[in-house]
């Protein structure tokens, strides 16, 4: 016996109601349980009074809808400067400032300092990268990489492509266009054997399809409807799987491609659980159903494929790119509310969906109209993702701190009263390692070289990075979504030695830095400058002075190695917060 | 709202279970999601207090239960070996198996598997996962169920330890839906997990005033912050130094001599006997792989090759288990994803037959020298009452304490049983 | 030399199939009386199985009872009128007048401790060698069945034994692939050699290579034959033979027969048209009757049509009998027949011309 729950705001957007009933009452009675959960949704609209959108800025309604329904709710202060800017380098650098960059932030007094250092990372040089990091672990899921798809993310960024065009770009890739065809990874990668026994799990890359680019996981709608998901139908999935039944991986280039074949009929399948013989044309996940267009036998190809030449042809109905222009499309409300949701979740630490890949009408949004007020805006703004980055980062509610001083209990997490903190990816982690530990400007690296050049000019820097990786990213087919730390990681830090090494003074690193400082406060300073990018408190000091009185040479740097390791292991290091 | 009604604390009492585990279980390689907050005082008392641990055996590909639990001699499908009178009156088990006939009092044996599967890649999730309903999300392996439902013990130690030949690492999809935390901690060859020992540049002084200023650091952190992120980090510095403070558990040059040899010196033998170890040292949930059963070629001198290895391995765990006192709260499972098929196939060999094989379990409240079910004559059917995994699932958490069908996991909203519901546990297994 | 044009040459005569022969059980050996009247085999049905070859067409006669588990092997007395056969429950029996009206001659109902892998009749019929699971060789006197010798404490699974034509010597072929040479009468083991390759071990499992031996050529040359084994669980391997020279056990030719999915060499025999008959199992499918001259490396003749092979014998005339196994043979699940009866497996018994004879198919 158990309980369907939910919630919704009141009317007047001022109390969240919660509701429980019986599973066995609503379960006998599916028409009983879809009005419910509707009625529920219909009522979770209205949190918040209305303004005119023309006037107010993306980030102003946020912080108003944010602020509306988190009621009463006791709101942490605005971050200080310290905490804001590893927040922001690491959303949008992903890595932590330089002690030069953070103590010049720390002193520069304009009132617009926030706003200015917000626009210089999106134009900056670390942006096309933490955003090809953070693409590409939320899109391939670790299954593995490709210089080509490397290349496309990074040209999708540094230009700022719109997210239409790229998502476009994965679902009907185009091998005529250099900067654009690695896309098809994408696809390609997940039409791989997971080993001998595995067959090619092509459900799989249907499921990624729905879950990735509009937020809804079909997977299990595979042989019968969703058992618990009302929304989800065997027809979606099939509708949508077909399309890839009828593509491959077009093999002998030297970069990712599919092909696909002529598509004659409709899909015939069955529920496993009614044995109903059915069909179903395509179906486009928020676009519905799109006819299955058929030509005489010979005129299927507006320019034929040509064997000898190696060309495809091209597909006077390619499925491929009916799935493109009807998914990536500016009517297709999931389309932009799937990204706006995961973007605001990089930004604010929690889905207004969640999980990420579960949008069905029984799993309804925290704040409804922020979702619609995002989406619309997104869409409104030709997809910027820069742009709607920019706006997230300028909300109060992104500003604040996630430490609420005085006493009680904390708010819930979807209140955003009080900053929510943020699993560090792997690439976070190593670069904000890097910066930490002075590694980079170890390497005494020419003005302007990316981090990334250093670090692949530099033999045992690149296979620390591989490491790294390995040691904290994800296992393949994993989201990384949680913040799951490890004992493998935690044993890694602890013990691996070429990550001590990083805590021995060399040249030029931290510790040597440190170990020429003959005043311990100015140490001290220096130590927290550069690991957690913000200044010793009073207690941090005193455990410095503690650890570093009457030690001298040798035994110095080796307790600055203990005070570096410690704050590296730290959770304040190892979350963005 | 002020008030709550009956129903509610049902509901929350539900979520208490899921939350105590979500805020004390994370697994070997993971952290907690810190909801310990909302736990009664009294349920983690309850919970506290189960000391109760379960050792897994999988002999993983499928032992014929013809040459082991179930033997048929001299009948069409009987294969050429003998059957051998055990400590049960009555009861036969395969001349393979000596020393565990002579064990067989304190087993508990169902001979009336019929389970669905005859496929490996998907036969072994499912019997892993006891096979529930489908709800349309991926279930957690046993290992990883218990670890959730029952958190580590107060060893500290991680709650679900896999010992296998070959690799190790941290094995998370075994975690299904629980998410990744629940995995397996998994010892590729018995190994510890990589850099578990301290290297010499390291002091024990220099570890202690480092690790001594992490945690200052990090509880200055989490003052006035949400505590989950900071517990889940702090956990798994706490499982790390937990496992090196058992660095002995892996060190074989501790043996006795005497173990050794009545475990086997072959892989099975020193990963069950790890396993021992690992459970006197109080993790939850051990299990023990043997690979390479699929003996769909010369079956019976496989088995001839394997059976005897098994049975002085498990033979001997089970001596030790009795005589520590261990039974008592340590339930023990030995099984595969099904077992072989009657017909003898053209290799010599035997083929995938999940409709009538054996389980073999003791321990934590398991009637001890009990035989459950029967096949036909010739061993093609089950001619008693079938049971599927789910009954299995239903009896071995009853074993250990938990109510099956009450207990349930929470998937965001969505309330789940932990094992089949339309199953129940066999009560004639049950003291 | 790709080239240069390939030398006309001549197909050799292949051996043709006269006909088939059925028996609703699994045999694991097979072989013609010594008189040629009747072929006998022994499988998984505790049983002696006879064909009747002079009647006008072939016909099975009664089984000769008295085993338990598999009858696992079974040889004729050269020049005598007993057959020997062992099971897997470890009793050892000798029939007499099998082509006629069978009597049991002697039998021990515990010969060995369980399996006996392996039976070896001296050349002048007098003696008989036994070996198995148990580990322990015993020598019988053929005619009243008295045990003669036995040799103890072999440190492994036997799986293989032979009787030097002198009878002065017992070799012996072990689980891990080593092979013994053990004095007659003290039972002293005078050498060990281990055949590289005829074993292996993984996953707890040791899989045996070496499962046949026999002496040849008036006891000059000592074949070991079965297979370099791959992998555990599918009894996958290089089917292989060496020829050994005796007495200085230094392998003088080998024959790898297959790729590394067959199997192992499961019988062999000497043809009097003067090349070896060989059977092989593996995977259904893959199991092998060839037909291989001496000193070459590939065989003349090879088929694998027969899905699965176990034993073969050659009889005075030239014919060969090879024991096969059925196709379809395997399968998960319930394998049910139209009827919905659960199925066993069984083994054809197909009859073979040798190559060049002229004799024309018959019906079995």
């Amino acid at each position: 016996m158990g309980y369907y729950t939910g919630s919704f705001m009141s009317p007047d957007g001022r109390r969240g109601v919660s509701w429980v009933v019986p599973r066995q009452f609503l379960d006998r009675k599916p028409i009983m349980r879809r009005w419910v959960f509707l009625c529920a949704i219909s009522l979770g609209g209205s949190a918040a009074p209305a303004v005119d959108a023309a006037d107010e800025s993306l980030h102003a309604a946020i912080d108003r809808l944010i602020d509306a329904q988190a009621g009463d709710a006791v709101r942490a202060p605005a971050a200080d400067d310290a905490e804001f800017l590893r927040r922001v380098m690491l959303d949008l650098a992903g890595r932590i400032p330089t002690h030069i960059e953070t103590s010049r932030f720390l002193d520069d007094k304009s009132s617009k300092k926030r706003d200015v250092l917000i626009d210089s990372l999106l134009a900056g040089q670390d942006y096309p990268r933490r955003m090809q990091e953070l693409f590409h672990a939320m899109l391939m899921e670790r299954r593995g990489d490709h210089v080509e798809w490397t290349k496309f993310l990074r040209h999708a960024f540094a230009k700022n492509l719109p997210w239409d065009q790229v998502a476009r770009a994965m679902l009907a890739p185009d091998s005529g266009d250099e900067n654009l065809r690695g896309a098809a990874y994408f696809l390609t990668a997940r039409l791989t054997k997971e080993g001998a026994m595995a067959p090619v799990d092509v459900p799989g890359l249907t499921r990624d399809v729905g879950r990735l680019l509009a937020g809804v996981d079909l997977g299990c709608a595979q042989c019968h409807d969703h058992v618990s998901i009302d929304d989800y139908k065997q027809v979606d999935f099939q509708g949508l799987h077909m399309i890839f039944e009828n593509m491959q991986s077009r093999r002998g280039d030297s970069f990712p491609a599919v092909t696909e074949r002529v598509m004659k009929k409709d899909k015939e399948f069955q529920s496993v659980f009614t044995m109903d013989p059915r069909t179903t044309g395509l179906r486009i996940p928020g676009a519905g159903d799109v006819p299955i267009q058929t030509f005489p036998k010979g005129e299927e190809y507006s320019v034929a494929p040509d064997r000898k030449a190696k060309t495809p042809g091209v597909l006077k109905f390619s499925p491929l790119k009916e799935l493109a222009r009807g998914l990536a499309a500016r009517g297709n409300p999931l389309f932009a509310r799937n990204i706006v949701n995961r973007l605001w979740f990089v930004m604010m630490g929690r889905g207004l969906v969640e999980p990420l890949d579960l949008f069905h009408s029984a799993n309804p949004p925290t704040h409804p109209e922020l979702l619609e007020r995002l989406a619309t805006e997104f869409t409104a703004h030709d997809f910027d993702i820069k742009w709607l980055l920019g706006q997230l980062a300028r909300s109060e509610c992104y500003q604040r701190s996630s430490r609420l001083p005085g006493e009680g209990p904390l708010p819930d997490a979807t209140t955003y009263a009080v900053a929510n903190q943020k699993r560090l990816s792997a690439e976070q982690l190593f670069w904000s390692t890097m910066i930490a530990t002075g590694e980079i400007s170890r390497m005494k690296p020419k003005p302007g070289t990316g981090l990334e050049q250093v670090v692949a000019q530099t033999e045992s820097l690149a296979a620390l990075q591989k490491q790294f990786l390995k040691t904290f990213a994800n296992p393949p087919r994993e989201p990384e979504v949680d913040f799951a730390p490890t004992v493998k990681g935690a044993l890694y830090l602890m013990h691996d030695e070429k990550v001590l090494e990083l805590l021995k003074p060399r040249t030029g690193n931290l510790i040597e830095r440190l170990s020429s400082m003959k005043d311990t406060k100015q140490a001290a300073e220096a130590l927290f400058l550069a690991v957690v990018s913000r200044r010793p408190s009073g207690s941090d000091r005193e455990a410095v002075e503690r650890l570093l009185e009457k030690k001298e040479g040798v035994a110095r740097a080796e307790a600055i190695g203990q005070l570096a390791w410690a704050l590296l292991t730290s959770t304040e290091f190892c979350v963005n917060h | 709202m002020s008030h709550c009604r009956p129903w509610e604390h049902g509901w929350s009492r539900r979520r208490m279970l899921g939350a105590l585990a979500a805020g004390s279980a994370a697994a070997g390689g993971a952290g907690a999601a810190g909801l310990g907050g909302l736990l009664q005082p009294a349920v983690a008392d309850e919970l506290a207090r189960n000391d109760k641990q379960i050792l897994l055996i999988w002999l993983d590909g499928g032992m014929s239960q013809l040459e082991s639990w179930d033997p048929k001699p001299n009948t069409p499908f009987g294969g050429p070996f003998r059957s051998i009178p055990t400590t049960l009156p009555g009861i036969h088990v395969s001349e393979l198996m000596p020393k565990l006939a002579r064990q067989m009092k304190r087993l508990a044996l169902v001979r009336s598997m019929k389970t669905e599967d005859a496929n490996h890649s998907s036969g072994v999730p499912k019997i892993m996962r006891g096979h529930p309903r489908n709800r349309g999300v991926t279930y957690p392996f046993f290992g990883s169920a218990v670890a959730k439902l029952m958190g580590p013990t107060a060893s500290g130690l991680p709650p679900y330890v896999w010992v296998k030949p070959g690799n190790g690492g941290f094995i998370s999809k075994h975690a299904g839906f629980l998410g990744a935390r629940y995995g397996a901690l998994a010892l590729g060859d018995g190994k510890p997990p990589a850099n578990l020992v301290r290297p010499d540049s390291i002091t024990s002084d220099a570890d202690r005033v480092r690790q001594e200023l992490r945690k200052k650091f990090n509880r200055q952190f989490a003052d006035r912050r949400r505590g989950d992120f900071n517990e889940a980090n702090s956990y798994v510095y706490d499982v790390a130094q937990t496992l090196m403070k058992h660095v002995e558990l892996f060190d074989e040059k501790q043996l006795k001599e005497t173990d050794r040899q009545r475990y086997g010196t072959h892989d099975l033998g020193r990963h069950a006997l790890l396993a021992r170890r690992l459970i006197e040292a109080g993790v939850r949930f051990v299990q023990v792989t043997s690979y390479g059963w699929d003996t769909h070629g010369d079956n019976f001198n496989s088995h001839a090759s394997r059976m005897p290895k098994v049975d002085q391995s498990i033979s001997a765990l089970i001596e030790d288990l009795f005589d520590r006192g261990l039974d008592e709260r340590v339930l023990v499972v030995v099984m595969a994803e099904f077992g072989r098929t009657p017909r003898i196939n053209g290799s010599v060999g035997r083929d995938h037959w999940p409709n009538a094989w054996s389980v073999a379990m003791t321990g934590c409240g398991i009637r001890t020298g009990t035989v459950v079910g029967e096949t036909l004559a010739d061993g093609t059917d089950v001619k008693s009452t079938p049971y599927d995994i789910g009954h299995m699932f239903h009896t071995w958490f009853s074993a250990v304490g938990l109510d099956s069908a009450e207990a349930q996991y929470m998937n965001g909203t969505q309330p789940l049983p932990i094992a089949h519901d339309d199953m129940h546990k066999v009560d004639e297994l049950l003291i | 030399m790709a080239d240069a044009p390939k030398p006309t040459e001549k197909k050799p005569p292949e051996p043709r199939e006269l006909f088939k022969l059925d028996c609703d059980r699994q045999l694991m050996v097979a072989r013609f009386t010594a008189c040629g009247r009747m072929l006998v085999a022994g499988g998984y049905d505790a049983s002696i199985r006879r064909w009747d070859l002079c009647a006008e067409q072939t016909v099975e006669v009664d089984r000769v009872e008295g085993h338990h588990g598999w009858v696992s092997w079974l040889e004729v007395q050269p020049g005598g009128d007993l057959v020997f056969s062992a099971d897997t429950w470890g009793r050892l029996q000798a029939t007499r007048g099998i082509a006629g009206t069978p009597e049991i001659a002697w039998h021990h109902e515990q010969a060995h401790d369980g399996w006996i892998r392996s039976l070896s009749v001296s050349d002048d019929g007098q003696a008989l060698v036994t070996a198995g699971r148990d580990g322990v060789i015993r020598v019988w006197s053929a005619v009243d069945g008295k045990l003669l010798h036995q040799l103890k404490d072999h440190p492994a699974d036997v799986f293989a034994v032979a009787i030097h034509p002198e009878k002065k010597v017992i070799v012996t072929g072990d689980l891990f692939g080593v092979l013994r040479r053990f004095e007659l009468p003290g039972g002293k083991c005078v050498s060990e050699t281990s055949l590289a390759g005829m074993h292996f071990y993984k996953r707890i499992q040791d899989v045996g290579g070496l499962r046949l031996l026999r002496f040849h050529d008036r006891g000059r040359t000592l074949i070991c034959a079965g297979g370099e084994p791959q992998a555990t669980g599918r009894a996958i391997a290089v089917p292989t033979i060496h020829w050994l020279d005796w007495p200085g056990l230094k392998i003088r030719h080998t024959a790898r027969l297959g790729a590394k999915n067959h199997g192992f060499v499961f019988d062999l025999a000497w043809h009097p048209g003067g090349y070896w008959a060989v059977v092989t199992s593996g995977q259904p499918g893959s199991g092998q009757f060839l037909l291989l001259k001496p000193g070459q490396e590939k065989p003349f003749f090879n088929t694998t049509k027969m899905s699965n092979c176990h034993s073969l014998a050659v009889h005075g005339d030239g014919r060969i009998v090879v024991t096969a196994s059925n196709r379809n043979s395997q399968g998960n699940g319930a394998v049910r027949d139209k009827r919905g009866n659960y199925v066993a497996n069984f083994s054809p018994l197909h009859v073979f011309a040798p190559p060049g004879s002229e004799e024309k198919p018959a019906a079995g």
